[in-house]
């Protein structure tokens, strides 16, 4: 079973920061969480322009499949808005990717990482028990999992490793829209594509950068 | 609302369908002049579309939009930060007031605008202790805004439309029905970054609100009590589709990261996508 996932994400943001650029970078938190329909495919066109520029290679083109992580609870109504699925039909409408393949989902919440208190964050474990795989027919062996946020990674590597336990032949990589800068008091830039890796380490998630 | 202030409004939102003006006799609205010659007080309802309010809508936040909203008051209270739903039962208990009061409180003290129903019990104690505690409120009603209901809260509907706003999908006309209250309800869920269940029973159209906000992504809230009451079954199903927990030790924390899911900074943040 695979213990690192390359991943990728275009965009910084400060959870606390106070700066100009740390603010700013809030408000584009709050479009990407609220699946903006002018966001979402400027962001796509942007990303467009940095695939074209080889900032994401291999992660992006027309043997990629996109792949929505889903939220940290079940949807009741299955036309409740999922955030990276919006972002995947961005994607896949500004032609980056082949389709779009939604196959995981959750089956049961996960406690909200991002508000948990110091210690109670979920782990990596309870991310896979709470996700399943809805589907063994992938459109190309080519897979970009593709979600709003990435804080440490836990969310995208459970996400690779079900998949990869589901199906080991396929390839996959991640893509975040956002990547958290938590450590950090303010970040410098908003505007931010960087190429890394997620790895399992002492049974948690280590992103890097 | 004078002429001049009624024109700036018109200035903010250039898309505005209408301004339409409107008289009160006391017990209701009615269009123009009447002869009686009783206390009136002048008053604008300005019409918006949801789209004018918040910007473009995913299809999510299209399939239960009203086609329009009648403002009066302070429009400009949908474009000043967070704002937060704090609704409840209408025979609320007294711990529930007085929790809908605290958390009010807090709401104002971190400068968000907190948004209710106009009803009687938690809608009343979260539009009074806004408006006592030196905050912003606004009313979404069940009823055209030329109708006060209860009429109890007819003073605190006035209040609210001399200093905060009302917004009602129901044009002049509409008759009150009780099924007009769950699409009241889903415009709330709408109009919110976060929904906040003070108390609520098993039958309680307040039910319908949650499940509007997690339907549209919007963050929903449970109050301990609520949350974790042995006699309703909605809270532990909420819970699943994922509603949080709302208490006093995480309160702070929660309100520090609410995010502003309703935020239309498209243009400032065009320029940094």
């Amino acid at each position: 079973m695979i213990d690192r996932v390359a991943y990728a994400a275009g965009y910084a943001y400060s959870p606390r920061g106070n700066s100009e650029v740390s603010q700013r970078s809030r408000q584009l938190r709050d479009l990407v969480k609220g699946a903006n329909p002018q966001t979402l495919p400027q962001i796509a066109a942007r990303v467009s322009q940095w695939a074209a520029a080889r900032e994401f290679p291999g992660f992006f083109g027309p043997q990629t499949t996109l792949v929505p992580v889903p939220a940290r609870a079940p949807r009741r109504d299955p036309d409740a808005l999922w955030v990276p699925e919006r972002i995947c039909l961005a994607l896949h409408a500004a032609g980056l990717g082949r389709e779009v393949w939604p196959a995981l989902q959750r089956t049961v919440a996960v406690p909200k990482s991002a508000f948990a208190a110091r210690g109670e964050r979920p782990e990596l474990q309870v991310h896979m028990e709470s996700l399943a795989v809805t589907s063994h027919v992938p459109p190309t062996p080519r897979i970009l999992l593709v979600d709003d946020f990435v804080t440490k990674g836990r969310t995208l590597l459970a996400a690779a490793k079900v998949l990869d336990a589901a199906m080991p032949a396929l390839e996959i990589r991640a893509f975040a829209v956002v990547r958290t800068m938590g450590l950090v008091p303010d970040v410098e830039q908003i505007r931010w594509p960087v190429v890394g890796e997620i790895r399992l380490e002492d049974g948690d998630a280590v992103r890097e950068p | 609302m004078p002429d001049e202030a009624a024109k700036l409004l018109l200035c903010l939102f250039g898309k505005l369908s209408s301004v339409i003006s409107l008289k009160s006799d006391g017990h209701g609205l009615e269009m123009g002049h009447n002869a009686s010659g009783e206390r009136r007080a002048r008053m604008n309802v300005v019409t918006m579309t949801p789209e004018d309010v918040l910007g473009p809508l995913n299809e999510v936040e299209q399939k239960n939009a009203p086609r329009a909203l009648y403002l009066r008051g302070d429009a400009s209270l949908l474009h000043q930060g967070p704002r937060v739903s704090v609704v409840g039962s209408r025979k609320a208990s007294a711990e529930g007031l007085k929790r809908a009061s605290f958390l009010v409180r807090a709401l104002v003290s971190q400068r968000m605008v907190v948004v209710s129903g106009l009803a009687e019990g938690i809608d009343t104690a979260a539009h009074t202790t806004a408006i006592e505690s030196g905050g912003r409120t606004i009313a979404v009603l069940g009823t055209p805004l030329d109708k006060a209901y209860p009429a109890a809260n007819r003073d605190l509907q006035e209040t609210i439309a001399a200093g905060h706003l009302l917004v009602s999908q129901f044009r002049s006309g509409t008759p009150v029905t009780p099924k007009n209250f769950p699409f009241r309800n889903r415009t709330m869920a709408l109009l919110t970054d976060a929904t906040v269940i003070v108390e609520a029973g098993e039958k309680s159209g307040t039910v319908h609100q949650g499940w509007e906000a997690l339907r549209l992504g919007r963050l929903l809230f449970l109050m301990e009590s609520v949350a974790h009451d042995s006699r309703l079954s909605w809270p532990k199903e909420m819970m699943e589709y994922g509603a949080q927990v709302l208490s006093r030790e995480n309160l702070e924390d929660e309100l520090a990261d609410l995010p502003a899911l309703t935020s239309r900074h498209t243009e400032a943040i065009a320029a940094v996508i």
